[in-house]
């Protein structure tokens, strides 16, 4: 039967959650988890609020106006959005090792949205990445000023490299 | 009784080598549907399929379209190409087939210069989306998909 306890948090569903694509029963025992446990709320709250960044930033960066670097405005915002910017440069540290090891010289950024599409977890240290999906993806390069974003989608876990390409200024 | 050394040897030499020119033949099926997402209207193109509404969430266009389907055969280190509106190219070169998961680069080209490259181990069948690439009034997302027999 699915259940939580101390040892094993909602952390994996929080996502489907808050996105309402929880099976109903499955939704439940999540509620009924967040209301016993401060540690998956908090996740919870993160969550909600770098999904709003995120999307925010997204949505403003889209449809052509791909020329304003998306990375610099929200890692501004969340240096202000505590406790999910603490939350995701924690990550960031992660993500930069990997732009540089194996993309040495190369006009790379990665940034991952795990909070806003989900999870994206290091394997071999830091020069691969295997996300939660049918997929691994061992290396992405961009052009100059352009920034690489790797995430996977929510309901089907399909991996996705997203490239925003600043204009020439 | 002299053991045939250098008969088992070659033998298992043969093997290797068949293995090899087999693994080296391996055709690889690759297919690009190639989706315009924008704000130019408020509709999902139905041949999307439920990826659309995936897309739309995370990204919050409201108008996504399938502008093309991309389809080829090509067999192991050989390269794929297929033309992506906007002048981009999408290049692709499946590099190795192991345990049901194929190993490929790709890349995105805008005329000679580098917009986007992955490399990627992709289940069998399996789907990646590579987005971005600015066209019209909105982006270009590719989704790339390998399978082998």
């Amino acid at each position: 039967m699915f259940s939580f306890n101390v040892n094993s948090h909602a952390k994996k569903w929080l996502n489907a959650y808050l996105d309402g694509e929880l099976p109903a029963r499955r939704a439940r025992m999540v509620s009924k988890h967040l209301a016993a446990c401060l540690r998956c709320r908090t996740e919870l709250e993160d969550l909600k609020t770098l999904q709003g960044i995120v999307r925010e930033e997204l949505h403003r960066c889209s449809p052509g106006a791909v020329s304003e670097a998306i990375w610099p405005r929200v890692k501004e915002r969340i240096r202000f959005a505590s406790p999910a910017g603490v939350w995701l440069r924690s990550r960031w540290k992660r993500i930069a090792v990997f732009s540089q090891a194996p993309l040495a010289g190369a006009a790379v950024a990665v940034m991952l949205l795990i909070a806003a599409v989900g999870y994206l977890v290091s394997r071999n240290g830091a020069s691969r990445w295997s996300l939660e999906s049918p997929a691994i993806v061992e290396a992405v390069e961009v052009g100059p000023r352009a920034t690489a974003l790797l995430f996977v989608t929510p309901r089907n876990k399909l991996p996705v490299v997203w490239v925003i390409a600043e204009k020439e200024p | 009784m002299k053991r045939p050394v250098g008969l088992i040897l070659a033998v298992m030499l043969l093997l290797l080598f068949q293995e090899r020119l087999a693994q080296a033949q391996q055709k690889v099926s690759l297919q690009a549907d190639v989706i315009f997402a924008s704000h130019e209207s408020v509709w999902i193109d139905p041949s999307i399929g439920p990826l659309a509404e995936e897309l739309r969430k995370i990204f919050g266009y409201s108008n996504y379209q399938l502008l093309t389907r991309l389809t080829g055969n090509v067999v192991l280190q050989d390269s794929w190409r297929g033309e992506l509106p906007g002048g981009f190219i999408l290049m692709v070169i499946p590099r190795e087939v192991r345990d049901s998961f194929i190993s490929l680069d790709a890349w995105i080209l805008q005329g000679r210069v580098l917009f986007l490259r992955t490399t990627i181990r992709l289940r069998n069948t399996g789907v990646i989306l590579l987005g971005g690439p600015p066209y019209s009034t909105g982006v270009l997302i590719v989704a790339l998909s390998a399978k082998t027999e």
